[in-house]
C-alpha cells in the first residue's frame, strides 16, 4: 500500500501541474535575473547568478509549500485521508510516505530549479555551487515537511499557509535575530522577550545559514562548517515529521 | 414588477456609468502626479540590510546597489547627481558594502558614477573617504579605489593634503601596486610646489627598486626627476641626467 500511495502523490503533483509550474517559474527567474542584470552598470554576470540563485530558492519553497498545504486540505476535506486509513496502511507509513513522497518532489524542485543556477555558472562549476545546491535540497526538503505537518495539524488551509510562510521567514532571519539578542543589553520586558525568542529559536532550523548566494560568488568560507548545517538540518527535518507521526498517531477521526 | 426591474435596472446603469465617468475624470487629474522625490533615504543597520534579501547577504547587497544605482532615475525621473545627499549615500556605500567586502559593484558606482559630479568638492569628500577605506581592503587589485580616491582628492575636492595623505598610504599598501600607484605622493607634492620632498620620493624609488621596474618606467622616472623637480641648472649637474634617451 506504501508505493500506491507514493504513486498517488506523484499522480497528484502532476494533476496539479506542480510539474509544469516549476518549469514556468525557471523561465520567469531566468528572464528576470538576465533582465535585471543588463541594466546593472557592472559585474552583470554576479548579479545574474545571485539573483537567479535567490530567486529560484524563495519561489521554489512558496510552490512546494502551496502544493503540499492544498493537497493536504483537499485530502481532508473530500474525505480521501479516511479513505486511505481505511485500506491496509498504518497511521506511520501513512505518514511516512507522505514525507517520502513531499521529499522526492522537493528533491526534484531543488535539482531542475538548482540546474538552471548551475546553467548560469557553467564556466565557473565549482565546489560553492555544489554546496549550495545540496543545501537548497535540503532546505525544500525541510519546508515541504514542515508545511505537510502545518497541513495536517491546522483546519484551515488560509492560517496554514500563513504559518509556514512565518515560519520560513523566521527560519531564514533567526542568524540576525539571534546576532541581536546575543549581543545582550536588552532590559526589562526586553529581556524577558529575548528569553521567549532564544527558546522558540530552538524549534527553528538555521536556514539562514544554508543556501547562501555568495557561495556562488566565493565558494563556502572556511569558517563555516558545511557538515554542521546539514547535520542540523537533517536532525530538524526529522523533528518535523516526528511531530507529524505523533499527531497522527494521537488523532480521533 | 417587470417595470420595477427595469426602472432598478435603468437606475444601477446610470449609476455605474456615473462611477465610470468620476474614475474617468480622476484617472485624468492624477495621471500627472508624481511622487516627490525624497532625495536619499537614510540608510539601515547592515542587520537590517540584511532582511532585504530574507537574510542573505549577497543578494542584499546586489539589490542595495541596484537601488542605489536607479535612486533617482526611476518612473521617468531623473534627478541631477548634485541634488542628492552624499553624507547619507556615504552611509549606504558603507552599509550596504560592507556585506560584501570582495565585490566591486558598490565601489564602481561610488567611483565612476557618484564620483562624477562636477564641481562639488563637498560632495565628493563622501566618496574619497568611502573610496579610501576600499583601497585597503586585503583583496586582490583593490588598491585600485584608493588610486581612485587620491585622483578624486586631487582633481576633485581639489583636497591636496588629503590626497597626499591618501597617497602614502597607497604607497605604503604591502599589496603588489602598481610603479605609478607608489609614484603619486611624488607627483601631488610636486604639485603642491614642495619639488624637493618628490625629487627625494622619486629618488629612494629608483635606488629601492630600480632594478625590478621595466626601463621604460625607469626611464620615465629619470625623465620626471630631471625635467620636472630638478631646474635645468641643476640637472646639469646632476649624474643621473646625462644621457637621458
Amino acid at each position: 500500500m506504501v508505493w500506491p500511495l507514493f504513486r498517488y502523490i506523484m499522480m497528484a503533483a502532476l494533476r496539479d501541474r506542480l510539474i509544469l509550474s516549476i518549469v514556468g517559474l525557471m523561465l520567469v527567474v531566468v528572464s528576470l535575473s538576465i533582465f535585471f542584470g543588463a541594466t546593472v552598470i557592472t559585474e552583470q554576470d554576479q548579479f545574474v547568478r545571485s539573483f537567479a540563485a535567490f530567486g529560484v530558492r524563495l519561489f521554489g519553497v512558496v510552490v512546494l509549500v502551496l502544493f503540499v498545504v492544498t493537497y493536504i486540505r483537499r485530502s481532508f476535506e473530500g474525505r480521501d485521508v479516511d479513505y486511505l486509513l481505511s485500506r491496509p496502511i498504518g497511521r506511520i507509513r501513512f505518514i511516512l510516505t507522505h514525507a517520502a513522497g513531499f521529499s522526492f518532489l522537493a528533491f526534484l524542485a531543488a535539482g531542475f530549479l538548482g540546474g538552471v543556477v548551475a546553467f548560469l555558472q557553467m564556466h565557473n562549476i565549482n565546489a560553492g555551487l555544489l554546496s549550495w545546491w545540496l543545501s537548497i535540497g535540503l532546505e525544500f526538503i525541510i519546508m515541504a515537511n514542515v508545511a505537510m505537518f502545518f497541513a495536517f495539524v491546522m483546519t484551515s488551509q488560509t492560517v496554514c499557509l500563513i504559518m509556514v510562510f512565518a515560519f520560513y521567514l523566521l527560519s531564514r532571519l533567526i542568524g540576525e535575530i539571534l546576532g541581536i539578542l546575543q549581543k545582550g543589553g536588552q532590559t526589562g520586558v526586553m529581556s524577558l522577550l529575548s528569553k521567549i525568542m532564544e527558546m522558540i529559536s530552538i524549534f527553528i532550523p538555521r536556514l539562514d545559514l544554508m543556501g547562501q548566494t555568495k557561495w556562488l560568488l566565493y565558494g563556502v568560507p572556511e569558517t563555516l562548517s558545511l557538515p554542521f548545517i546539514m547535520g542540523q538540518g537533517i536532525v530538524f527535518l526529522l523533528v518535523v515529521i516526528g511531530a507529524s507521526v505523533l499527531d497522527m498517531h494521537r488523532r480521533q477521526f | 414588477m417587470k417595470l420595477a426591474r427595469s426602472s432598478s435596472s435603468f437606475w444601477l446603469h446610470l449609476v455605474f456609468g456615473g462611477l465610470l465617468i468620476l474614475n474617468f475624470m480622476l484617472w485624468y487629474q492624477g495621471r500627472k502626479i508624481k511622487d516627490p522625490w525624497d532625495n536619499v533615504p537614510p540608510s539601515p543597520s547592515p542587520a537590517t540590510i540584511a532582511t532585504f534579501g530574507l537574510g542573505d547577504e549577497e543578494i542584499s547587497y546586489r539589490m542595495s546597489g541596484y537601488f542605489l544605482q536607479n535612486l533617482g532615475n526611476v518612473g521617468g525621473r531623473y534627478e541631477s547627481l548634485k541634488k542628492y545627499d552624499y553624507a547619507l549615500l556615504e552611509k549606504w556605500f558603507f552599509t550596504a558594502g560592507a556585506l560584501d567586502d570582495r565585490a566591486n559593484f558598490i565601489p564602481v558606482l561610488a567611483a565612476y558614477y557618484f564620483g562624477a559630479v562636477d564641481g562639488e568638492p563637498e560632495k565628493i569628500k563622501h566618496v574619497v573617504t568611502y573610496l579610501a577605506d576600499q583601497g585597503q581592503k586585503p583583496y586582490p587589485q583593490k588598491w585600485r579605489w584608493l588610486a581612485h580616491a587620491v585622483y578624486l582628492a586631487r582633481y576633485q575636492e581639489k583636497n591636496l593634503p588629503r590626497a597626499l595623505e591618501l597617497a602614502h598610504i597607497l604607497a605604503g599598501l604591502k599589496t603588489d601596486t602598481a610603479p605609478w600607484a607608489r609614484q603619486m605622493p611624488a607627483f601631488i607634492q610636486m604639485q603642491m610646489g614642495n619639488k624637493e620632498a618628490s625629487y627625494e620620493i622619486m629618488m629612494h624609488m629608483l635606488a629601492s627598486e630600480a632594478d625590478k621596474l621595466h626601463p621604460n618606467e625607469v626611464n620615465f622616472m629619470r625623465d620626471y626627476i630631471c625635467k620636472r623637480t630638478l631646474s635645468p641648472s641643476d640637472a646639469a649637474k646632476n649624474p643621473l641626467c646625462q644621457d637621458i634617451p
